[in-house]
């Protein structure tokens, strides 16, 4: 006889699944044939045959009766019910650990909504992958500055001379007011080419763009549509569009459905590109570096992005050989333009991801979660005294370590089924501030779909499955003779147990000490010295209309009895002086009035403007402390700048005026020239009141009304407006502390729990230190004792890892706090005050007890 | 008359022509008699098929060692069985006889 035998597994296999009543006949027969056909036909394809065959028997003689599979839902019933049990007892503790849990899971729930919906942007689209947007990599001098954005003749030359493109959308925007009947409605819209409407896949509901060539063409969305009451008779219907003093006529071609939110080309009203074309002048159309639009390109094949890259820069270089070696022109893929904020988003590109709100989210939603699963597993290790009886008289019934393992996880996987109920509640419950917190429109749609419920379904069971390891691990040891004795332990002090409150301290202080540093330094910036007056100062910003018209609001609001003063501004735009060896970035401010006197700017040197000197309104300027130090003026006043702008030409410093804060305290003050020249148009104004005087807002409304109607009056206090610059921190710090309160109130819920279950073992120690006489105070040093030593090291981690993440968020700002002893003192004050109550609570009851009646047992 | 599937008629026969069997060897039979292959769950099907319809017993037999130890189920056919196959073997002789033979209406594939 041969000694070749057939695969074991596939025996095995047979042993597992099939009819105890045929098994013997079937594995007979089959080794039996095997035989034979090895002799006959050799190993192969006896083996072969042996595996085909087996599993065909493993079909027809499968077990039929119910018997064993009864048997497995019958031990599952009862791992639900004893489980339930076993909740229902524990009630309090189940309590925690299934909030906490719920809590842990729901946050987890909101973060990965977030960063998916940011992260899915404009992979909707389809062949997203070939399409991109010019960007470029400028270098005027030793600063990089990246520009996301490129000119109207690049497009249009790249579109002719590189065959590798297949498609080429121009994008620009604007924005106006479009009359109606009714209040005028405020909208921006996007200028683009034909070639946007097939590559974002526009459908129209009425209508169609045409050929969308002619100046004005324009389509609006299904919202617009009907916030103009146009739905249905929307097509060929003209709209004006009135900004400042242009006015536009557009006709209605079409009106398409919403553009999905998660699209990084989106607006409600796109006019025809042909209209820039017909307004702008011939320079701008043809000076290569004119940037002030957007690119999109699709290319035939995403594989010669490289060298379309290379042949964009060869044509760019030979174009301006000025600029052209300064700049280096890149492809972003679109799908990437959303979370990266280096080249910005403006142009037609809609406002882009936040990415380190959304790592924060991440990161808060992940800590919560790991603090709930660690209390699980705590909670469950530190019940085990309730347990061990069950467990060994499971095991002496025969239940293999295996099943009771299997048995605890069913557990944990019921608990996180219920926690899973309640955190779908607390979503529900959170989703709509979320939404509004993040800006975003989150509703049901977003929850309800494959990818969400099925990133839910896998936190939820990963959180059951992690969560329940190690205590059903820990459960399924025990032995038996011990256990039935009551002997079993496992070191109320298990260092694993250890570890895991000390993480969650770690955490825990790390977010007190981060909501800290935050607040610190929100307040430091929000208190800065703006070296300004803005008492009684109001700012109107955006004021529509020509020069004459504000100019006259000006006058009238001057002439009000309340006002004591008013300046107009033309905003602090951006150029550079580039002239010899100074190459440097600054601010100028055109100014009408009297500034500097309005706002208390003090005057480190020279004089203000004066009304009577006709060369101070072409010829001179008043710059600040940080434009000397740049230009490293020895002698500022009479100096002669080299900023040439309108009709300034090297005008002369007149007066240097302290390093004000213009924008906020998050940069540092740049270098500022102010003058009078009329080259920039004014566009904000600052009205100071009188001291005494109450803001009558009716009375600016009605001079506002008079000179700029049907432009609806916003105005905002100055401070205000300064304060707006942080809002964003604000915002922040919101976030971070509502995830450090959750997070403290998880850990000191674990911490109840775990002290109060340690402590039960001590019952009969404590006794007896009473019977012997120990009082109170020593009692609480000998059972906190333990803990206090994990939570310090808990404190110093925690400390550690804030002390490194804070520093490099500090790092941001050029003004900043130090994160110092009062951060550290108060986060470690905070921590061991939640820390110590907790644990005294339990250490109270347990004192308070009566001695004799753990005594009495033995 | 009952209808009867063409393996479960050549198995029957084998079946019939010895005194009892089990399946390996009615594979080995099969084989001999047909010239071609048979897979052992084929016969399995059609064993329990007609075990079901009455046609075959089955009964264990003694452990042996090219079956590494395990007993044989063997089949053995009844009288059932045999009066099936004789009642199909009467018609098919009889369709048999109405054949003219050889023709040359036949064609040739």
């Amino acid at each position: 006889m041969s000694v070749a035998e057939p695969p074991k597994w596939i025996n095995r296999l047979l042993e597992k699944y099939c009819a105890p009543s045929e098994l013997e006949e079937v594995q007979g027969d089959l080794y039996e044939a095997y035989q034979w056909r090895l002799a006959e036909r050799g190993k192969w394809r006896a083996n072969w045959l042996f595996i085909i065959e087996a599993l065909r028997m493993l079909h027809l003689h499968r077990n039929r009766s119910t018997h064993k599979n009864t048997m497995t839902v019958m031990l599952y019933r009862h791992y639900f019910k004893t489980g339930f049990r076993f909740l229902k007892k524990n009630s309090l503790y189940a309590t925690f650990n299934i909030i906490g849990l719920a809590l842990g899971i729901s946050f987890c729930w909101v973060a990965y909504l977030y960063t998916q919906d940011e992260m899915s942007y404009d992979q909707y689209l389809p062949e997203h992958e070939k399409m991109y947007r010019i960007v470029m990599d400028f270098q005027p001098d030793d600063q990089m500055e990246y520009i996301g954005g490129s000119s109207h003749a690049m497009s249009v030359t790249f579109e002719e001379s590189i065959p590798e493109i297949a498609k080429v959308v121009k994008l620009q925007t604007g924005r106006g007011m479009i009359l109606t009947d009714r209040e005028p409605i405020r909208q921006s819209y996007l200028l683009a080419d034909q070639g946007l409407i097939d590559v974002l896949q526009l459908s129209f509901i009425e209508g169609t763009s045409g050929a969308f060539d002619q100046p004005n063409d324009v389509i609006i969305s299904e919202t617009l549509a009907s916030k103009l009451n146009l739905m249905g008779r929307a097509a060929d219907e003209t709209l004006s569009i009135v900004d400042g003093e242009e006015s536009l006529d557009v006709i209605v071609r079409g009106v398409y459905r919403d553009i999905p939110l998660n699209t990084s080309v989106r607006s409600d009203m796109i006019i025809s590109y042909a209209n820039y074309v017909s307004r702008a002048s011939e320079r701008r159309l043809t000076s290569w570096f004119d940037i002030n639009m957007n690119t999109i390109i699709q290319l035939h094949d995403a594989g010669t992005k490289s060298s379309v890259e290379q042949k964009m820069n060869g044509i760019s270089q030979a174009s301006d050989d000025e600029l052209g070696n300064k700049a280096t022109l890149g492809l972003q893929p679109l799908s990437e333009i959303h979370l990266d904020n280096a080249y910005g988003h403006y142009n037609g590109i809609a406002r882009g991801g936040n990415v380190g709100m959304m790592k924060l989210f991440a990161a808060i939603g992940l800590f919560c979660l790991v603090i709930s699963m660690i209390n699980y597993a705590n909670f469950n290790i530190s019940l085990y005294t309730h347990r061990t009886r069950e467990v060994a008289l499971r095991k002496v019934l025969g239940a293999q370590r295996s099943g009771i393992f299997y048995q605890f996880i069913t557990e944990s996987i019921l608990s996180c089924l219920i926690a899973g109920v309640l955190a779908l509640v607390i979503l529900l419950l959170i989703l709509p501030y979320f939404s509004d917190f993040v800006s975003k429109h989150y509703d049901l749609s977003y929850l309800i779909n494959f990818q969400f419920m099925g990133g839910a379904a896998f936190i939820l069971f990963a959180t059951a499955i992690i969560s329940g390891v190690y205590p059903a691990l820990v459960l399924s040891k025990f032995a038996i003779v011990k256990s039935l004795k009551g002997e079993q332990k496992i070191g109320a002090g298990s260092w694993i147990t250890q570890a895991l409150l000390g993480v969650q301290f770690i955490i825990a202080t790390a977010l007190i000490a981060g909501v800290l540093t935050m607040n610190d330094q929100v307040n430091y910036l929000s208190n800065f010295d703006t070296k300004v007056n803005y008492d009684n100062v109001i700012y109107l910003d955006n004021i529509p209309g020509e020069e004459p018209a504000i100019r006259q609001f000006v006058t009238a609001v001057n002439q009000m009895s309340e006002v004591s003063d008013v300046a107009a501004i033309s905003g602090y735009n951006g150029t550079r002086i580039t002239e010899g060896d100074y190459q440097f970035g600054l601010r100028h401010l055109r100014v009408h009035g009297d500034l500097i006197n309005l706002l208390d700017i003090s005057l480190v040197e020279g004089r203000n403007f004066r009304e009577n000197i006709i060369s101070d309104k072409t010829q001179s300027i008043i710059v600040n402390r940080a434009f000397v130090k740049s230009m490293n003026l020895k002698q500022p006043i009479g100096a002669k700048v080299p900023f040439n702008y309108g009709d300034l030409e090297s005008p002369t410093i007149i007066g240097v005026v302290e390093d004000y804060l213009f924008l906020s305290a998050k940069n540092k003050v740049e270098p500022l020239v102010i003058y009078q020249s009329e080259e920039y148009p004014l566009q904000s104004a600052y009205i100071k009141l009188n001291d005494n005087a109450s803001f009558d807002k009716e009375k600016l409304e009605t001079a506002w009304r008079a000179h700029f109607d049907p432009f609806p009056f916003e105005h905002s206090l100055l401070e205000d407006y300064y304060q707006l610059a942080y809002a964003a921190e604000r915002q922040m710090i919101q976030l971070v502390g509502l995830g450090c309160m959750v997070a403290i109130f998880l850990a000191a819920m674990g911490l109840l729990g775990i002290v109060g279950l340690q402590l039960v073992h001590r019952l009969k120690e404590i006794s007896i230190r009473k019977v012997l006489g120990a009082n109170a105070q020593s009692l609480y040093r000998v059972t906190s004792q333990g803990y206090l030593r994990v939570i310090s090291l808990g404190l110093i981690g925690g400390l550690t890892i804030a002390y490194a993440l804070i520093n490099s968020w500090l790092e941001n700002y050029p003004f900043h706090i130090e994160f110092g002893t009062k951060i550290i003192g108060i986060s470690v004050l905070i921590t061991l005050a939640i820390a110590l109550t907790t644990i005294l609570i339990q250490v109270f009851k347990v004192i308070r007890s009566n001695p004799i009646r753990y005594l009495r047992n033995e | 008359m009952e209808l009867i599937g063409s393996l479960e008629e050549i198995v029957l026969m084998i079946l019939l022509s010895k005194d009892s069997i089990h399946s390996v060897d009615i594979a080995k039979e099969y084989h001999e008699a047909l010239e071609k292959n048979i897979s052992i769950p084929a016969i399995h099907v059609v064993l329990k098929r007609m075990e079901k319809k009455g046609w075959v017993k089955s009964a264990f037999g003694e452990p042996t060692a090219e079956r590494g130890g395990r007993r044989k189920r063997l089949y053995r056919a009844t009288a059932a069985g045999y009066n099936v196959i004789q009642e199909l073997h009467s018609a098919k002789t009889k369709l048999w006889g109405d054949i003219t033979k050889p023709s040359l209406q036949y064609v040739s594939s």
